[in-house]
Order: structure tokens, then C-alpha cells, then sequence
């Protein structure tokens, strides 16, 4: 008599504790959801020089030294390209000058070296590309 | 016996997740503010060059982009958007995805024996061809 009382007792427990565990949640272990936001990433061109610059090339370099802009129009002789490089917060970069020499036919101008390259760290949060001609 | 089995199956119950219902984990995000305190960050990408395809109108309707993947760890695809500015002429209505392009998935970075390349690029066709200007691209990662 005391067997089975006692066996249906443990089957109750056994019971409530599987229609518990089937009906709620947030009392096993921690639950590690990391909520899955996609990436984006945006680059803005802003190009101040009025000759249009038609391929802006940073290279396949980790770090950019040496970036080269192509123009619609040749510029000018004894001008100068300049290139400035910005992270999200506005924080200048990298930045580079390059008086150009072979003109005006020559529309693209590679600027090298530059003033202060962009590392492999800033690259990686570059937002914005200002391009001027002075 | 019984209670020590019965002790047993407590404890694996209560150090285990996934044999109760459904999961439902909506990601509390605390607001500041104004704004959502929501933060999305950059794909581990780089833009390697963007050429602009100038018509003899002088209006870019092509611009094709290269990316590489940064990512020593997973192979990414990316949704590549191309939004031109010139004045208050714009190459696509603002938050239209028309002038957007998928990638094909771009290996994991310095992978080797990879057939794959870290280095992808994409051609959109651009909805309304502006005039060269100032230009955004925008890089999503989707996969």
C-alpha cells in the first residue's frame, strides 16, 4: 500500500514537472540569443573638384598609401589633388596631396605618398572620402 | 531510488534550455532619448574601388564597386547599393532599393586552397542616370 502510494506520488511530481517544463520558459540555463543585426556599411564620395571623378581606386592593400582618382577632365598643370579620409565620428584619417605634373592629359593622379596614410585599424572605419582640387 | 532519479531529472531540467515551448526572445533594446540605442556595425569589408560609367551626357548610369572580405573567419555576400547626388538631383528615390545589387558570397579572407576570391565585385545599373557628383555606397552584409 505504502509502494504505491508512494510510486504515484513520484509519478504526480515527475508530471508536474514536465507539463512545467513544456508550458514555460526561462528557468533552465542561461539563454544566449544575440540578436542577429546585418552589417551595413557606407562610403560617401564628396567630390569638390568640378573635373567629376569617375574611379576612385584605394587599392587592395590592407592600409590605403596610394590611392588613385580618375577625372572626366584632365587637370589643370600645377594643381593640386587633394584627398582626405574621415571615420564616422568626422575625425580626420588619413590625408594626401598630389600636384599634378603630366597634364593636362593625364586624368588619373595617384596620390603618393601620402601626408598621412590610412592604417589597416583606420581603414576599417572609414565613412568618407572628401576629394578637392586647389 | 526514485527520489534520487526524480532529484536527477530536476537537475537536468534546470541546467538545460530547449525542452520547453518556444524560445520567444525578443532583443530588449533600451531607448536614450530620442533614438533607439541600437547599434549596427560595419561589415568587416573593404571597398576597394568604385568606377563611375560616365554616358556622353555626362550622367553615370553604371557604377560597379569591389569589395573585399576582411572576415578571417566566415565567407560573406553583400547587398551593394549605389545612391548618387547632384544638387537636388538623385539617382533613386531615397530608401528604394532599386538601385541595389546582390554579390555572390565572398571567401573568407586569406583562405587557403579556397577557390573562391575575398575580392567580389558588382555592376548596378543606375535608375535614373545622374550627373557625376557626390556618390554613397552602401555595403549590407546578408550573409
Amino acid at each position: 500500500m505504502n509502494g504505491n502510494f508512494f510510486g504515484i506520488a513520484v509519478l504526480g511530481i515527475f508530471g508536474i514537472c514536465i507539463i512545467f517544463l513544456f508550458t514555460s520558459t526561462g528557468h533552465g540555463d542561461v539563454i544566449a540569443t544575440t540578436p542577429i543585426i546585418q552589417k551595413i556599411g557606407t562610403i560617401h564620395v564628396d567630390d569638390l573638384t568640378g573635373y567629376g571623378i569617375r574611379i576612385l581606386n584605394l587599392k587592395n592593400a590592407d592600409d590605403i598609401t596610394a590611392p588613385a582618382l580618375t577625372f572626366i577632365t584632365g587637370i589643370p598643370c600645377g594643381d593640386d589633388v587633394n584627398i582626405f579620409f574621415y571615420d564616422g565620428d568626422g575625425v580626420l584619417i588619413g590625408t594626401g596631396t598630389e600636384n599634378v605634373t603630366s597634364c593636362p592629359t593625364d586624368t588619373t593622379i595617384t596620390i603618393s605618398p601620402m601626408a598621412d596614410t590610412v592604417s589597416t585599424a583606420e581603414r576599417a572605419t572609414l565613412t568618407s572620402v572628401t576629394i578637392t582640387v586647389t | 531510488m526514485k527520489i534520487i532519479l526524480l532529484i536527477g531529472i530536476m537537475i537536468l531540467s534546470l541546467a538545460t534550455v530547449g525542452y520547453g515551448a518556444s524560445l520567444n526572445s525578443t532583443p530588449i533594446v533600451n531607448k536614450i532619448g530620442a533614438t533607439d540605442n541600437q547599434s549596427i556595425s560595419r561589415p568587416d569589408m573593404n571597398v576597394q574601388s568604385v568606377t563611375l560609367r560616365v554616358t556622353g551626357g555626362g550622367n553615370v548610369d553604371r557604377v560597379t564597386v569591389v569589395i573585399e572580405n576582411q572576415d578571417t573567419i566566415n565567407a560573406h555576400a553583400y547587398r551593394v547599393c549605389a545612391f548618387l547626388i547632384a544638387g537636388a538631383e538623385t539617382s533613386d528615390t531615397l530608401g528604394s532599393d532599386a538601385d541595389c545589387n546582390d554579390t555572390p558570397v565572398a571567401a573568407i579572407k586569406g583562405a587557403a586552397g579556397d577557390s573562391q576570391s575575398a575580392v567580389i565585385n558588382t555592376t548596378i545599373d543606375i535608375t535614373t542616370p545622374t550627373n557625376l557628383s557626390d556618390w554613397d555606397i552602401t555595403v549590407q552584409e546578408i550573409s
